[in-house]
Order: C-alpha cells, then sequence, then structure tokens
C-alpha cells in the first residue's frame, strides 16, 4: 500500500482525501497547504504517491509539480482540479504529472486513480 | 466483342489465369512450315511456344514470325526446315509472368519491356506449362478492371456524401496541421456558415479567444504526438466540451482515427453537435423556475420584501446625494457605495429578483472597475457612473413580472396580500408545469401551506353549538377552547368529515353527560365538561373530543346488540371492549329507546364513521365508567 502525501490548501479537502484513502488501505504519510511546503514534505517523507491541488497559494500546483520533478524525475503526482481548469491540469502533465482526477472527489474515482497512478509506477523501467 | 466474354467477369481482383490463354506448342525440330499452317488455321493465335523435349524454350510471335517469313526469299529459305533453324530470331528478353499476378501488376511488367517488343504476347507460366496472353487482351481486361474500380469508387463515395450531407451533427476530420480535410458534413457548413475545407480548426472554434485558440492546438498536437492509448486517453478529456460559434453553443465530442494512408498516422475527427436551442430551452425553463420562485417568496414574506423595496427607492431617490455630499471627494466614496449595492444585491437575491439582482452585480463590478482604475477624479467619473445608473427601472422590471400574478396593488398594503383564489390556482398551474425539481417541489409546497387553512376554522362552530345545547337540555357545560397548534390542511378535504362530527359532541351532551343532580351525587363538579383538542404529527392529526359523564355502558351496548339480533350471546362473549365499542358506528345502532329531536336514531355515528374512512381517518374510543368518553380519531394530513 501507498504512502501519500497530500497537497491542499483546503483543510475539508485534505481530509476528505485522507479519508477515502486511508478506507482503501493506504497512508497519508504527510500533508501540505501550498506548493513551497509540498516540496519540502516530499524532500522529507519521499512519498509513493501525490495528490496536488492545481490552485494553491504561495506557490500553486504547477510550479510545484516542475519544481519536485526537477529533484525527483520519478515522483509520481496526481492532480486535483475542478472541471473548469482544464488547461493548467494540461500543462501540469506535460510538466510530468501523471494523472488527474476532477472534483468533485467520489471515492471510486480517487480510488481507480490512485490504482492507474500506482500501476504505471510499477511498469515503468527502473 | 466476338471473343472477349471473359470481360464479363472480370472484376479488381481477377488473376491472369482468368483470361482467355492460348496454349500453342511446337517441338523446335518442327517443321517452320507446321507453325506457318497453324498460324493461318486460327488467326487469333497470338504465338507458339516452344519446346525441347516438351521442356520449354521460348516463343515465337504471330508479328514476329511473318516478319521473317515476308523477307525477301524466306519463305523457300525457312518453310522446309525446322524451326531451330528460326530460333536465334525469335529470342528477345521476355519474362515469364505467373498466372496468378493480378491484371494490374501484370500491365505493370509487361509496359516495362523495350519498346520493340512492347507488343509481343505475354508469356504465362502455371506450375510446368506455359500459356501466350495476346497483349492488346490485356490490356483490355486492365481497362475493365480501371471501369469496375472507378464505378465502385464513384458509388461509395455517394454512399459517402450521402451520409454527409444527411447526418445532423457537424463531422470532420484533421491530422497534425490541423486543417480541416476536404470531405465533411454539410452540417458543418450550417454550423461555421461557410466552407470549411483547408481552414485551421482552432481558428474557426475560438475566433475570438486566442488563449483558447493556443491551448486548443498546443493539446491537439500533443495527443496526436503521444505513441501509446493510454497517454492519448489521458490527454482526451482536457480538451475543450463545447465552444461558441456564430452566436450558436456547439457541444465537441473527439475521437482518434487511423489515417489509412501511407504512413499509418492517426487523424482526430471532431463530432460538433448544435445545443443552442436545448441550451435557450434549459435557460427559459431556469427563468420560469426563478420567476414562480420569486412570487411565491415575495407572498410569504411580502413585509421584508416591501422594506427592502422602500430602503432601495430611498437610496437611489435621495441616498446617493446625501453620500455624494457627505464623502466628497474621498475616495472611500467608492468602497461607501460598493458595500450598500452589495447589500442591496443580497436582499433582493433572498427574493430571487433576478432582474435587479443582474444589473446591481453589473453595477458592483463597473464600481470595483473603477476603482481599480487610475484616475486623477474619481469622485467626478464615480458621480456619472452612478447618476446614469437607473435603478427604478431595473426594479420596475421584477415589480412588472410580480404585478402581473399578484395584481397592480400588491405592493399597496403593507402586511397582506389580497389574492383571488384563482390567481393562486393559476400560478400553482403554472409552477406544475415546469419540469420536476427540487425548486419545483419546494415552490409547491410553500404554496399549499400559504393556500391551506388552520384544521382550528374546521370546528370553530362546535364551542358554541354545544354550550347552547347544553343549555337546552338543562345540562350546563363549562365553556371551552378548541386547543389547537397551527395544524393547517387543505379544508376543502375535512369539510365532510368535520360537519359530521356535530354528531359527536351532541352525543356527548344528550348521552354522555350526567344531569347537573347526578354529577352532585357521583361528587362531581355540577357544571359538566367537553373537551376538543387538535395537535399534529409527522404523518397524522389527532383530533381528541371527550367528555366527563357516564362512560360507554358495556351492558347497555350488549343489551341493544341482542336486542336488534346484531350478534348472538355466544359472539358477544368474544368481544373485547374496544370491538364492544367500536359497534356504536354501527348503523341503526342506538342504545336509547325514545328517538327526540335530538338523539336515538343511531345514524348519526354511522354518518362519522362513513365520512372518516373516506378520508383514510381511524377511530378509537376510550371509556371509563363514570370517568367519561373520548373519541380519538387519527387524520391523514391533506395539504
Amino acid at each position: 500500500m501507498a504512502k501519500i502525501l497530500v497537497v491542499d490548501d483546503s483543510i475539508m479537502i485534505r481530509r476528505l482525501i485522507k479519508m477515502i484513502v486511508e478506507k482503501s488501505g493506504h497512508t497519508v504519510i504527510a500533508e501540505a497547504e501550498n506548493g513551497e511546503e509540498a516540496f519540502f514534505k516530499y524532500k522529507v517523507f519521499r512519498p509513493d504517491l501525490v495528490t496536488m491541488d492545481v490552485s494553491m497559494p504561495r506557490m500553486d500546483g504547477i510550479q510545484a509539480v516542475k519544481k519536485i520533478i526537477a529533484v525527483f524525475p520519478s515522483a509520481n503526482i496526481i492532480m486535483i482540479s475542478a472541471i473548469t481548469q482544464k488547461e493548467l491540469v494540461f500543462e501540469a502533465l506535460e510538466s510530468g504529472a501523471s494523472r488527474y482526477i476532477f472534483k468533485p472527489l467520489i471515492d471510486e474515482k480517487v480510488n481507480f486513480v490512485i490504482e492507474q497512478a500506482l500501476t504505471l509506477q510499477n511498469l515503468q523501467p527502473v | 466483342m466476338f471473343k472477349n466474354k471473359f470481360l464479363d467477369e472480370i472484376g479488381i481482383d481477377s488473376t491472369l489465369k482468368d483470361m482467355d490463354l492460348y496454349e500453342v506448342c511446337l517441338e523446335k525440330d518442327k517443321l517452320t512450315k507446321d507453325a506457318y499452317d497453324l498460324f493461318l488455321s486460327d488467326r487469333y493465335v497470338p504465338g507458339i511456344i516452344l519446346t525441347s523435349q516438351r521442356k520449354y524454350i521460348g516463343m515465337v510471335s504471330r508479328k514476329r514470325f511473318f516478319e521473317i517469313l515476308s523477307r525477301p526469299y524466306s519463305l523457300e529459305l525457312y518453310l522446309k526446315r525446322t524451326l531451330d533453324t528460326l530460333f536465334h530470331e525469335f529470342q528477345f528478353s521476355s519474362s515469364i509472368i505467373p498466372e496468378d499476378t493480378f491484371i494490374s501488376d501484370a500491365v505493370k511488367i509487361v509496359l516495362q519491356r523495350d519498346s520493340e517488343n512492347i507488343f509481343e504476347p505475354v508469356i504465362v507460366q502455371s506450375e510446368n506449362t506455359y500459356k501466350l496472353l495476346d497483349i492488346d487482351q490485356l490490356l483490355i481486361a486492365h481497362s475493365e478492371v480501371h471501369s469496375v474500380l472507378s464505378n465502385g469508387l464513384k458509388k461509395s463515395m455517394n454512399y459517402v456524401n450521402n451520409l454527409l450531407n444527411n447526418t445532423g451533427e457537424g463531422l470532420l476530420t484533421f491530422g497534425y496541421d490541423l486543417v480541416i480535410d476536404p470531405l465533411y458534413s454539410a452540417e458543418c457548413k450550417v454550423i461555421f456558415g461557410e466552407e470549411i475545407d483547408d481552414k485551421f480548426i482552432p481558428g474557426l472554434l475560438f475566433p475570438e479567444n486566442n488563449k483558447q485558440k493556443e491551448y486548443f492546438s498546443k493539446i491537439l498536437r500533443s495527443i496526436l504526438n503521444k505513441n501509446t492509448r493510454m497517454e492519448k486517453e489521458l490527454y482526451m478529456p482536457l480538451l475543450p466540451a463545447e465552444a461558441f460559434v456564430n452566436s450558436k453553443n456547439i457541444e465537441i465530442e473527439y475521437k482518434i482515427i487511423s489515417d489509412c494512408g501511407p504512413e499509418n498516422s492517426e487523424k482526430i475527427m471532431l463530432i460538433l453537435t448544435d445545443v443552442s436551442e436545448k441550451k435557450n430551452l434549459e435557460n427559459k425553463i431556469s427563468e420560469e423556475r426563478n420567476i414562480f420562485s420569486m412570487i411565491v417568496k415575495v407572498i410569504t414574506d411580502k413585509e421584508a420584501f416591501l422594506e427592502c423595496k422602500k430602503d432601495y427607492e430611498y437610496f437611489y431617490r435621495h441616498g446617493i446625494k446625501e453620500l455624494m455630499n457627505r464623502y466628497n471627494g474621498d475616495n472611500s466614496l467608492v468602497h461607501e457605495i460598493s458595500r450598500i449595492v452589495h447589500t442591496f444585491k443580497g436582499n433582493f437575491s433572498q427574493f430571487d429578483l433576478a432582474n435587479t439582482v443582474n444589473k446591481l452585480h453589473d453595477l458592483e463590478t463597473g464600481l470595483i472597475d473603477l476603482d481599480e482604475k487610475p484616475s486623477s477624479n474619481k469622485t467626478d467619473s464615480l458621480r456619472d457612473y452612478v447618476f446614469n445608473a437607473d435603478f427604478e427601472s431595473w426594479l420596475n422590471e421584477d415589480l412588472k413580472i410580480l404585478k402581473k400574478y399578484l395584481g397592480n396593488t400588491f405592493t399597496d398594503i403593507e402586511n397582506t396580500i389580497i389574492l383571488e383564489l384563482d390567481k393562486l390556482e393559476n400560478i400553482e398551474k403554472e409552477i406544475l408545469n415546469l419540469p420536476k425539481s427540487m425548486t419545483r417541489v419546494r415552490l409547491l409546497n410553500e404554496l399549499k401551506i400559504l393556500r391551506a387553512k388552520p384544521f382550528k376554522n374546521l370546528l370553530k362552530t362546535y364551542p358554541d353549538y354545544v354550550f347552547r345545547l347544553a343549555e337546552k337540555l338543562e345540562k350546563p357545560v363549562n365553556r371551552f377552547e378548541i386547543e389547537s397548534d397551527d395544524t393547517r390542511v387543505k379544508e376543502n378535504e375535512y369539510m365532510d368529515f368535520c360537519k359530521t362530527l356535530v354528531h359527536v359532541f351532541r352525543n356527548a351532551v344528550v348521552h354522555g353527560l350526567e344531569t347537573p343532580d347526578e354529577r352532585l351525587v357521583k361528587g362531581k363538579e355540577e357544571t359538566g365538561n367537553i373537551k376538543c383538542s387538535i395537535k399534529q404529527d409527522d404523518t397524522y392529526i389527532e383530533l381528541r373530543i371527550s367528555d366527563d359523564g357516564y362512560g360507554l355502558d358495556s351492558d347497555k351496548i350488549k343489551r341493544a346488540l341482542l336486542k336488534k339480533n346484531i350478534y348472538s350471546a355466544e359472539k358477544m362473549k368474544t368481544l373485547n371492549e374496544n370491538e364492544l365499542f367500536d359497534c356504536i358506528f354501527m348503523d341503526s345502532f342506538s342504545t336509547k329507546d325514545n328517538v327526540t329531536q335530538y338523539a336515538g336514531r343511531g345514524y348519526g355515528l354511522a354518518a362519522v364513521k362513513n365520512e372518516l374512512e373516506k378520508i383514510n381517518g381511524k377511530v378509537r374510543i376510550i371509556s371509563r365508567t363514570d370517568k367519561g368518553t373520548e373519541f380519538c380519531f387519527i387524520l391523514p394530513i391533506i395539504i
């Protein structure tokens, strides 16, 4: 089961994601409120997976993806976004994010994408 | 033509085997004369295969044969000699073509021969035998293949065009250059208002939005560049799902299709659907829903609405001027006005005044712009901006709609709305016509409660009636009020039932209560008590009517049942108290021996029961000797 870093400026969303992923057996090893904190926590905790909100104060999700991927190219990052932010999600994917989830966050959807992202990583040559 | 019957069977996958082939062979040691005779006997034989000990060594064509023999003295020279003396003359490099070669492929090979030999017959190999094919036959067959092909092509083009011209969807394709392919459906022309071949698709779909155009191009190319299906599928949902073209709402679906071209590259197909009508309808429905929501909200809280209206009117008539004077030249004026406008917006949106709220919202946006714009004289531009705003007509737009449904005078009296019932019914009918939604359910409920009357009203004449009847019978009772909560119902539904309750009240006085003397003997208060209470639960109404008199006399009931032959004595023993009490609702049951003006016929309670059943109600009687009797009716709530 995966160790997950949850990045979102809203505590409600962080709590929701934590609840969903822990129900399916994963562990949330750290949470972050913005991109800078996300990068810092990534360095410290080296999670298997990151869920990353697209828009956050200080440093947004796109910048955070770029910064993390630059240092840890194999980082596995799932973007969390509203359906109206397709362009930002595209930019995040081009910057190295592996998947995305459009809100609202529903258990099945979140679990499905997380499984996909984890399988994807296992398929990649080391 | 005389010998081309094989042509009927020629198709695009015909091979040389399907053609008329000549198998004419001569051993090389045969005389030239034999070949000469053979050629003369069949004028279509294109040539002769030469063999040596049955093995193929070459071919002599009719043309070449007579060319040689027509030289001077040739006839004399060659006719009597064997064919191999001539053999060197016949030889030319002719490729041998297998019989299962397609006609069009064979033509390609044959036409590559040098110009001198180009009209020589074609040698066709079928396992170990060799046959000859006339070149003109091959060319005729080839032209047949060509015409079959082009007819087929024309036919399928017709099919495709028929499909494209008659589908209601805009279908188009493009490759990596994002330039639209020449074949697209007729609906595309309707959507874009022009022919679109060779046009750049991002420019067509997002003509005015450069950012969107750029994003669209980037993601389309990115998708076409991805190698795996999985990657493509990851990116597809990021494509825009709709566009606004030529004042039309266009829904866009995407498909990746293979090009079938030589590079086997991929293309993207777009399926465009004009959903403007659907969108308009949706908007109209939500607009209507809004209107009724506004009406209901204004009706239910008219006082607050009028208060808000009054404040608003004061603001645009005097308030603005007062503020201007107070804040003269002060930049915080714009903030103050914004704050007030924002409050009005909030207040009016509580009543769903869509038009006023929208206009105030625009005004608010304008004020924010004004504040952010660096300007030397903010106060002047603010003054112009606010004084030009037509506050009055914005509200009037909404008032017009309200007046249409509620009557022109609805704003005149402050606390009440006088509304004819049929007007209310009209509003209800129109709301019923809206598609089902939570809003509709809510609106209908609020209207129903508005239309509903307190249940108490239905019983309001009984306390008086009881008091007067009791007086007349010299059984005085204490004055009583109906104890009730604010249970509201659709009055008509309960009217008939409540009318029959006169029997219950009358029975209470006539049969239930003792005379004052009897009461005194029993140690009771001289004046009797009759009570009536209404209580609403979640799903039902509980109506209790009680007296504090004799209580029901089981023995008397039993006697009456026996006397009227309703039950036998044995049967009676099996009845419990409740069942026994229920008998008093039976048709023509009465324990009174004499009929008076007030009681005794035994139809009263039967009528109550009858009406009670019509509205699916239930009744239970609780009675104790000398304590009294209580009728407890359980009624469904009908609003």
